[in-house]
Order: C-alpha cells, then sequence, then structure tokens
C-alpha cells in the first residue's frame, strides 16, 4: 500500500510547485519522511541561492565584443597587407606607372639620340682630322699665318706645295670635290 | 729674203719673251693658298652650289688681301727694326714706321670683318657659325704644314 517516500518522489516534490495531498498527509504523519525532507529542503534552498548570487553573463554583450575584436584583427591584417601592395596592385597607380614607362623611355631615348646628334654636328664629323676644338679656339694665328708664309725659303715653299696637294688629295678622298 | 725671214722670226720670239715677262706670274703657293682655303670653307661650312659660286670671289680677295697685308706689315716690321737699330733714325721716321705698322695691323683686323659682313648675307646663321670654326682651322691646318715644311725630317 503507501509507503515511505522514495527519492525522486522527494525530487518531485522539491521542483514541482503543488504537492499532492496524500504526501503531505504522509510527510506530516512519517517522521523519517519528515526528516528527510527538510534535510533535502535546505540543500536546495542553499543551492538556489547560490544560483541566485552568479549573475548571468551578458551573452548578447559577449557575442558584440567577440565579432568586434575578431573584426578588429581582420582590419588590422588588411592594413598591413595593403601597405606593401598598395602602390603595386592599385590600378590608378599601375596605369599610371604604365603609361610613364611607355611615354618616358622612348622619350628619353629621342632625347638622347638628339643630343648626341647634336654634339657630333656641333664638333664637326667633316674636321676632325689631327686638330681638337680646343687647340682650334686657343689658335689665334691670323697675323702668323701669313707672315711665316711670305718667310718661307723657296725650297720651303716647293715643300709647302707638296703638302698642301696632298692635303688636297686627302681632303677630296675624305670629302666630296667642291664644286 | 732670208734674212727678212730670220729678222721677223727674230722679232717674233723676242716679243714673246718680252710679253711673258712683263705678264706677272702669279706665286704658285699663292694659287695653292688660295685653292687650300677654298677647300676647307666647302668642307666645314658645306655650301650649296649657288653659295659657293658666290663666296669663292669673296674668299679669293680675302687671300689676296691678307697676303698683301701681310707683306706690307712685315717690311714695315723690318724697317722698324732697322729704324731702333739705328742711332741716327729721327723721331719722324719712327713714327711714320710705326704709324705704317699699326695701320697694316688694323687693315688686317678690317680685311677679317669685310670678309665675315660680305658672307655673312650669303650664308644661314649655322654656316655663318662655321665660318668662324673654318678661319680658326684653316689657319691652324696651314700653319702646321708651314712648320713641317720648314722641318720635313722632323716631320717623319
Amino acid at each position: 500500500m503507501f509507503g515511505h517516500l522514495k527519492s525522486e518522489d522527494f525530487v518531485n516534490l522539491m521542483e514541482s510547485s503543488e504537492v499532492p495531498a496524500q504526501w503531505r498527509r504522509h510527510l506530516d504523519s512519517c517522521h523519517r519522511c519528515r526528516t528527510t525532507w527538510e534535510s533535502l529542503s535546505a540543500v536546495h534552498a542553499e543551492i538556489t541561492s547560490v544560483d541566485e548570487d552568479i549573475p548571468e553573463p551578458d551573452w548578447a554583450a559577449f557575442r558584440s565584443s567577440v565579432r568586434d575584436q575578431l573584426f578588429a584583427r581582420s582590419v588590422q591584417r588588411e592594413a598591413s597587407r595593403r601597405r606593401w601592395t598598395r602602390w603595386v596592385m592599385r590600378p590608378s597607380a599601375v596605369w599610371a606607372l604604365s603609361v610613364m614607362l611607355a611615354v618616358g623611355i622612348p622619350t628619353g631615348a629621342l632625347f638622347w639620340n638628339l643630343q648626341k646628334d647634336h654634339n657630333t654636328e656641333s664638333i664637326g664629323l667633316e674636321t676632325p682630322r689631327t686638330t681638337s676644338p680646343a687647340e682650334l679656339i686657343e689658335a689665334g694665328t691670323d697675323k702668323m699665318v701669313f707672315d711665316d708664309l711670305m718667310q718661307l725659303t723657296e725650297s720651303e715653299k716647293e715643300q709647302l706645295h707638296l703638302l698642301l696637294q696632298s692635303a688636297q688629295k686627302g681632303s677630296s678622298h675624305h670629302n666630296e670635290k667642291a664644286p | 729674203m732670208k734674212r727678212l725671214l730670220n729678222a721677223f722670226l727674230f722679232l717674233i720670239l723676242t716679243r714673246g719673251v718680252d710679253l711673258s715677262a712683263q705678264r706677272p706670274q702669279p706665286l704658285k703657293i699663292e694659287a695653292d693658298i688660295l685653292d687650300f682655303y677654298v677647300a676647307e670653307f666647302h668642307s666645314v661650312v658645306k655650301t650649296n652650289p649657288d653659295q659657293f659660286t658666290k663666296v669663292r670671289t669673296v674668299i679669293k680677295d680675302y687671300i689676296e688681301n691678307r697676303f698683301e697685308i701681310s707683306a706690307r706689315r712685315l717690311e714695315m716690321l723690318q724697317q722698324l727694326r732697322m729704324l731702333v737699330q739705328r742711332t741716327n733714325s729721327t723721331d719722324e721716321e719712327i713714327l711714320r714706321a710705326t704709324s705704317e705698322f699699326d695701320k697694316a695691323d688694323a687693315d688686317l683686323q678690317a680685311n677679317q670683318a669685310k670678309f665675315l659682313t660680305t658672307v655673312a648675307p650669303l650664308l644661314n646663321p649655322r654656316q655663318q657659325a662655321r665660318v668662324r670654326i673654318f678661319q680658326q682651322m684653316a689657319d691652324r691646318r696651314l700653319l702646321q704644314m708651314i712648320n713641317s715644311a720648314r722641318n720635313p725630317e722632323g716631320q717623319k
């Protein structure tokens, strides 16, 4: 028939707000079951108070914080990667560099060639022979040349004649003949 | 008849000799120098045929004047040396010779300026610049050849 309360009956008694009337009557009449119930309810009350002392974590704030920190780290990594690859990978920089190279190199080569031609022409390719431009500038022989020429002896004039003839031949070989 | 023929031949031959003696024989070296300067001018200044025809006469005048002025200058220099060495030379003589020498110097400069101003209208600016180079270079080369002619052994 109806005996002492079992363990599961005590648990049900603690968790359920409504206690069946027959269990209440048995607890009142049975000293053993009442003593057990009182000790269990004291422990239960103690555990319940501890649960109430621990505040419930704010899971929403926690999730938000974790998300923020993960996002911050990813942004930091992205920034450091962009610092290295900013000028190489940016399309506008790539285009500008390409245009600069495509225009700059041929233009530079053209100017270099023009400068070289101009320098060659100014020095005078057709008149190098044995006299350098520096020697020509410092010559200043206007008066002395013909003075010396007038003072040559006949043999020296003959020698000069031969030299001039050979110079004319060399000149006609080197350059086109005067019209 | 034979004597007449001989007389005629004699007259012809002697007349011919006289004519050749009267004709001034251009110095061979002057012609060489003129050819040299003309060739140098064409080579350095790079004239076209039309320019060359016009410029050639200007170069000819320029070179002939240089010969004439240099001869005069050398003669006055010789006179100056003589007047300075002579103890009995008067101041008037010395001043006149000095003035003649200075005039020859001035004539050299004037001949130079005349040559440049005469050729300038015939040439473009680049060619005008090359004329200055031509003058320096041609004089320099000629001086080298004069030195070689004076000392042919040293050039070997």
